[in-house]
């Protein structure tokens, strides 16, 4: 088999200034000026420690961790939207991502304009998107709603298309992160059905989810993820989600 | 199928264009996007794109033609006004949206990968649209005031393209900075009042004392809405001087520009 992703040991850090919400461009002066003021001195973060792991293609990949461990920072990295601090990532093939809600939705722009930015935005061709268009919105379930803006939907009605968008993508590796969780119990079932189908048909998936674990059935293969190092790494999904679930619950730490 | 590697090196910039290349489609649906978006909500609709450019010509036309005279030679004052208004106004609203490009997408930015350089690329692209009515309305004044356009006119796009080049430039330039640090909007937008009237918009560089006039010359609107005036209205010559100077200018802004948006793209991405 050949892998479609691979992951050498990739780190990332960041930094929090403690006592500030938003840097102004005085502070930013005041520790280049004086670089060991107390006021300026950030803390360092490393939400991922020396991850490595290969995807093979057509794996379908379950991350686990509690909130914090670092899973959203590797889906970030490897849908290329942030950059490790140190390592690498192969990819070899397209990447189609869906993190968290409405991905990539402009709120006054209607449901349809949405779902053809994004497509487009995901690497679709204007031919493709179109033919696809009403399988996508029918996938959905949201039809009567499709033409008004998508600041008046509701968190389920945007992850609902959010969802249908991507997994109507051409990319090879879809990462899917949360999203299925805010759509209702008739929802999920669709999406955990039209994963399946596109397991079969060879696309690789990676899936994250902290609350559904229910989800984990789809799945061949579990990375467990605490405080960003990977701990666990193992095809025995059950067992995988089992270790996860008997972990004691931790502090957030650096 | 090409391999992509994601490391902690800064995308190259062949990369970026070649990437630019590819997502022409997204750039011209975000453009769409942002001109959609700008009217949205109102009763007008795109109407106000005619109407806009147009009211604001009148009221500066009205308030230096009656409360302030400048002597602008033979040519009415509401054509020369309007010469140094249409570009300036596209300027001034296409740097604040290039600018803030990156804050105000930081939601799409953080949930999706594409070309980042879209963003300032479609914010500054979108606002060409007033720009197009504005000479169009220029245009039409000049002929309701029985003036004919010369030959001239026919280099205006040359010289709108430099101002756009120039207006990407500065955006590339203030847009990383922007999304870190609020106050880079605050000191931008005062910078830009007084920025205009530095600039032979409401009144000819030739009215200024010498001295002055030799320092102006060295801000590159100065050369590029005396370049567009001279165009349009074409009595008096070329000022050489000054067009080199933007020229110079928005090569430099460009190249400082592409790296401070590659260097800080990552960064802006991490804190916004």
């Amino acid at each position: 088999m050949q892998p479609i992703i691979v992951a050498e040991n990739i780190s990332k850090r960041y930094d929090i200034h403690p006592d500030k919400a938003f840097r102004t461009l005085r502070d930013s002066i005041a520790s280049v000026l004086r670089p060991k003021a107390q006021n300026g001195v950030a803390e360092e973060f490393w939400a991922l420690r020396d991850i490595s792991f290969s995807v093979n293609r057509g794996e379908n990949v379950g991350i686990v961790g509690r909130n914090g461990a670092g899973k959203s920072t590797l889906l970030k990295i490897i849908s290329r939207i942030t950059k490790p601090t140190n390592g690498k990532v192969y990819l070899k093939g397209k990447v189609a991502s869906l993190l968290e809600l409405g991905t990539g939705f402009h709120p006054e722009l209607t449901g349809r304009e949405n779902l053809f930015l994004n497509a487009a935005i995901l690497g679709q061709s204007r031919k493709s998107i179109q033919a696809k268009a009403n399988e996508i919105i029918e996938f959905s379930g949201i039809s009567k709603f499709i033409d008004i803006p998508i600041k008046r939907y509701s968190s389920g009605m945007q992850a609902r298309l959010g969802f249908s968008v991507a997994s109507h993508s051409e990319g090879e590796i879809l990462i899917i992160d949360e999203i299925i969780s805010s759509g209702d119990f008739e929802f999920r079932k669709k999406c955990k059905k039209r994963i399946d189908e596109l397991v079969q048909s060879g696309r690789t998936i990676l899936l994250v989810s902290h609350n559904d674990i229910s989800v984990m059935e789809l799945c061949s293969r579990v990375i467990h993820i605490s405080h960003g190092r990977l701990v666990n790494d193992t095809k025995n999904v059950k067992m995988g989600v089992k270790t996860y679930l008997e972990t004691p619950a931790g502090q957030y730490k650096g | 199928m090409k391999k992509i590697v994601i490391d902690a090196k800064p995308i190259g910039l062949v990369e970026t264009f070649v990437e630019l290349w590819h997502s022409r489609e997204v750039l011209s649906k975000i453009i769409k996007k942002e001109i959609r978006v700008q009217y949205k909500q109102t009763i007008l609709g795109v109407l106000w794109v005619l109407f806009r450019p147009l009211a604001t010509v009148a009221i500066f036309a009205t308030i230096f033609r009656y409360v302030i005279r400048f002597p602008a030679g033979e040519t009415p004052y509401a054509v020369f006004v309007m010469c140094g208004i249409v570009p300036w106004m596209y300027f001034a609203e296409a740097v604040r949206k290039g600018s803030n490009s990156l804050q105000d997408n930081a939601v799409i930015m953080t949930r999706i990968y594409f070309t980042r350089i879209i963003l300032p690329i479609s914010a500054i692209t979108a606002s060409l649209l007033d720009l197009i009515i504005g000479i169009i309305a220029l245009l039409g004044v000049m002929l309701l005031y029985g003036l004919e356009p010369k030959a001239q006119i026919l280099l205006l796009p040359l010289f709108l393209l430099l101002m756009y080049l120039f207006t990407f430039g500065v955006s590339l330039c203030l847009s990383p900075p922007q999304a870190l640090f609020r106050d880079v909007n605050i000191i931008f937008t005062f910078t830009l009042t007084a920025w205009m009237y530095l600039t032979p918009i409401i009144y000819p560089l030739n009215i200024l004392p010498q001295k002055l006039q030799n320092i102006l010359v060295f801000n590159p609107m100065t050369g590029i809405v005396q370049a567009i005036r001279w165009c349009v209205i074409g009595n008096s010559s070329l000022n050489w001087h000054s067009l080199l100077v933007a020229v110079a200018v928005t090569t430099i802004l460009l190249t400082i520009g592409l790296i401070t948006f590659r260097n800080l793209e990552t960064t802006v991405i991490d804190q916004v």
